[in-house]
């Protein structure tokens, strides 16, 4: 069962990686202090997270490859990295292209690590609700989902996807079904929590 | 005469300011200071004069000597004390030249006057136009040396072509001379001027700064007695082989002895070419005096003027070379010195993060027992105080890792917009302790409030750099600096002004100076300096505005 409110913090520093995990705990999430990201790779999938806190450079493993081999892994877990050497070029790469939450300069500024973690939380909900609603969909059904939130009209869909505008109408009933998102402005809610990565 | 040098350039500060001729002449017209200059003047024209008529020895045609050593002293007075002094020099030697009767103001007075006045003039322009190409820019290379030798060769070669246009023509009206006459006549008066420079000027010039300076030694290149023995034997060779021409009736023929000469100038300076080149005058000299024939003291005079001409240049340039040499080494030293900076900066950072490291854990833990403590109650006060005190500390240590890191990274950040006010204000707090242990006042010039998109750190810098320098120069103690801010048309303009002491500064290229000029450069900008009123000194930053440096 997942636990909406587990933090894994990764330091290769062990005494900070528990001060991390104790301060957590006190502010009542339930945080667990890892030294080695490889081993909690391997041991992930038996207890997934909702927000991994993570040191940038470990002596094994690096923060960032070891938050891409987490999403490959878990793609709603949501993402805090931590570094004592910061740079203005890890700190773009760190959102844009990790998809983390946030970038932390050591020593770490209590209040923002915790308005953080609890914004990541807020997303890896969001995330695996949109991911659990959209699992149900069939191929043909992500096809004209994937369509209809960048605007294009049944009739273009049909064209698109050569096929005829009353099967089309069929998918978007059942979209609608299995999701419950009724209006385009909620499809694209919906698409848009799984698309942030 | 050397101490009426020195007071010369006392006077002229031995340095010549552009645009400041009149102005000085100006501020100087007080009685003690006019009845001073008088006296230098006739001093100058006496000695002028005397060494005019010494040269009658050697007078061809009797118009222009072989050899003029006046002509040394008048490029040696006027190379010491500026251009400004060129007029009154020249009125100078008139004067005393009619007193003494030494020129007749006969048949043709306006050729007579002309003929008396113009080479002065024409000398003053050319040092005039070598310096302000030399010096106009502070920033520009030293190249003294250099400058010297070429306006000691272009001063009466330009002397010669600028009476040209008039006397030519003067003499074809009047038929007192024939043209080619008057033409053969140029070039002695060419060649007689060009030795008397070159073996009376460089002597006079090295007195008289060894007298401000107090300082007596002379610059030889390489180690002494073997390049000694070298260029000896090879003068001693050089003259050999001119005695055994001479012997088999070729005439004296000086080709060894140019050759020999140069060679003394490239491998150890001016010093040695001008030993080598007063050598060789004193041997040929004694020949071509009274009683010589015109042709023969013509072409061995023409060859004499050859041997100073090229051992003079080649010493000019050697030693030039030289400095160049010596301030690679001095720029290598300060290469090294920003390389160990770097490796100390980077050494910084490994230990900032070295500290940050077990803070973050310190600082947490810290907060952490400040909340235990809390619920201790009040059995324990001393705890909580304790907790506190502690999570202060580890506080106040990571902000100032903070501010580290910040200012580690400075060299990173982007230019911004910046108040010129605010910014000389900062540089006048920066240096004001450096002033007030010089004696030395520093001030702010009223301004307008400008702001302009410049490197913050960078241009502080180089303002300091400039205001520490005109607190060198500036006199001790009661002197004043000025700050400054401008806007211009093509940007902002940065100016730090300062009074010149009595005593000229060395005008060197300091360290200070290059990495102004360097970060002034960065911006797209300049560095200029010149005199801005009698006894003013400006350094001015130029700095273009934004949009202006893009169009570049």
């Amino acid at each position: 069962m997942l636990d909406s409110d587990l933090v894994y913090v990764v330091d290769d520093d062990q005494d900070l990686a528990s001060s991390v995990a104790r301060l957590l705990r006190r502010h009542d999430l339930h945080a667990e202090p890892f030294t080695d990201p490889v081993a909690l790779l391997e041991a992930y999938s038996a207890g997934p997270a909702a927000c991994v806190v993570t040191d940038v450079m470990m002596d094994e493993l690096d923060g960032f490859e070891f938050s891409s081999r987490l999403r490959s892994i878990d793609p709603s877990v949501a993402i805090v990295f931590m570094t004592a050497w910061p740079t203005a070029s890890h700190a773009v790469d760190s959102i844009r292209v990790h998809g983390g939450i946030d970038y932390l300069e050591k020593p770490i500024d209590e209040e923002r690590l915790l308005s953080s973690i609890r914004e990541g939380l807020d997303w890896s909900r969001q995330s695996r609700e949109s991911a659990r609603r959209t699992s149900a969909l069939t191929r043909r059904e992500r096809d004209v989902l994937g369509l209809l939130v960048r605007g294009y009209s049944t009739k273009a869909i049909a064209t698109e996807l050569n096929i005829s505008a009353r099967t089309v109408d069929d998918h978007r009933a059942q979209i609608s079904a299995k999701t419950g998102a009724n209006t385009l402005a909620k499809l694209i809610a919906l698409t848009g929590a799984e698309a942030r990565r | 005469m050397w101490n009426v040098a020195s007071e010369l350039a006392r006077q002229g500060g031995g340095i010549e300011r552009p645009h400041d001729g009149l102005r000085a002449w100006r501020a100087r017209l007080n009685g003690r200071e006019i009845g001073r200059a008088l006296l230098i003047l006739a001093a100058y024209g006496i000695a002028f004069t005397l060494l005019r008529s010494a040269s009658a020895r050697w007078a061809t045609h009797r118009l222009f000597s072989v050899w003029f050593p006046a002509a040394g002293l008048r490029f040696a007075f006027l190379w010491l004390t500026g251009s400004r002094w060129t007029v009154p020099a020249a009125l100078a030697e008139l004067v005393v030249s009619v007193g003494f009767g030494t020129v007749e103001l006969s048949h043709d007075l306006a050729l007579s006057l002309l003929g008396v006045v113009a080479p002065c003039l024409v000398y003053g322009a050319v040092i005039r136009l070598v310096r302000l190409r030399s010096n106009g820019d502070v920033a520009s290379e030293d190249i003294e040396p250099i400058a010297f030798a070429k306006a000691a060769v272009l001063g009466p070669v330009a002397a010669c072509v600028a009476a040209l246009p008039w006397a030519l023509p003067l003499s074809l009206e009047r038929g007192t001379i024939s043209p080619m006459l008057l033409l053969s006549a140029l070039a002695v008066f060419t060649m007689g001027d060009l030795l008397g420079i070159l073996i009376l000027a460089p002597p006079i010039l090295w007195l008289a700064s060894r007298v401000q300076r107090g300082r007596w030694s002379i610059k030889i290149h390489g180690r002494g007695a073997a390049r000694f023995v070298e260029l000896g034997a090879l003068m001693v060779c050089a003259w050999a082989l001119v005695w055994l021409f001479q012997r088999l009736g070729d005439g004296l023929v000086l080709a060894p002895v140019l050759l020999a000469a140069c060679w003394c100038g490239l491998r150890a300076g001016r010093a040695i070419a001008w030993a080598a080149v007063v050598t060789t005058a004193i041997i040929v000299l004694p020949m071509t005096g009274i009683g010589a024939s015109d042709p023969m003291r013509v072409q061995v005079h023409m060859q004499l003027a050859c041997v100073a001409v090229g051992a003079y240049l080649a010493g000019s340039y050697a030693d030039a070379q030289a400095r160049a040499i010596a301030e690679i080494g001095r720029r290598d030293r300060l290469l090294l010195q920003a390389e160990r900076l770097k490796t100390l900066r980077g050494m910084s950072l490994a230990v900032i993060h070295e500290v940050s490291q077990p803070l973050s854990t310190i600082a947490i833990e810290a907060h952490a027992l400040v909340g235990e403590a809390e619920k201790t109650g009040p059995e324990a006060p001393q705890m909580r105080e304790i907790a506190s005190l502690i999570a202060r500390k580890a506080d106040d240590l990571a902000e100032l890792i903070r501010r580290l890191r910040a200012f580690g990274s400075g060299g990173q950040e982007l230019s911004n917009d910046q108040s010129l006010p605010q910014l000389v204000a900062d540089v006048i707090a920066l240096a004001a302790p450096e002033g007030r242990d010089a004696r030395v006042a520093i001030e702010p010039s009223p301004g307008p409030e400008i702001t302009a998109r410049v490197h913050d750190v960078e241009i502080r810098q180089a303002l300091l750099n400039l205001v520490r320098n005109a607190i060198a120069a500036a006199p001790k103690p009661g002197g004043k600096v000025v700050v400054g801010w401008e806007q211009t048309k093509s940007g902002v303009q940065l100016w730090v002004e300062n009074q010149v002491g009595s005593r000229p500064s060395p005008r060197g290229m300091g360290v200070g100076l290059i990495i102004a000029r360097t970060i002034v450069q960065a911006h797209g900008g300049q560095l200029t300096a010149e005199a801005s009123a009698p006894g003013r000194f400006r350094s001015t930053l130029h700095i273009p505005s934004a949009e202006g440096a893009d169009e570049c």
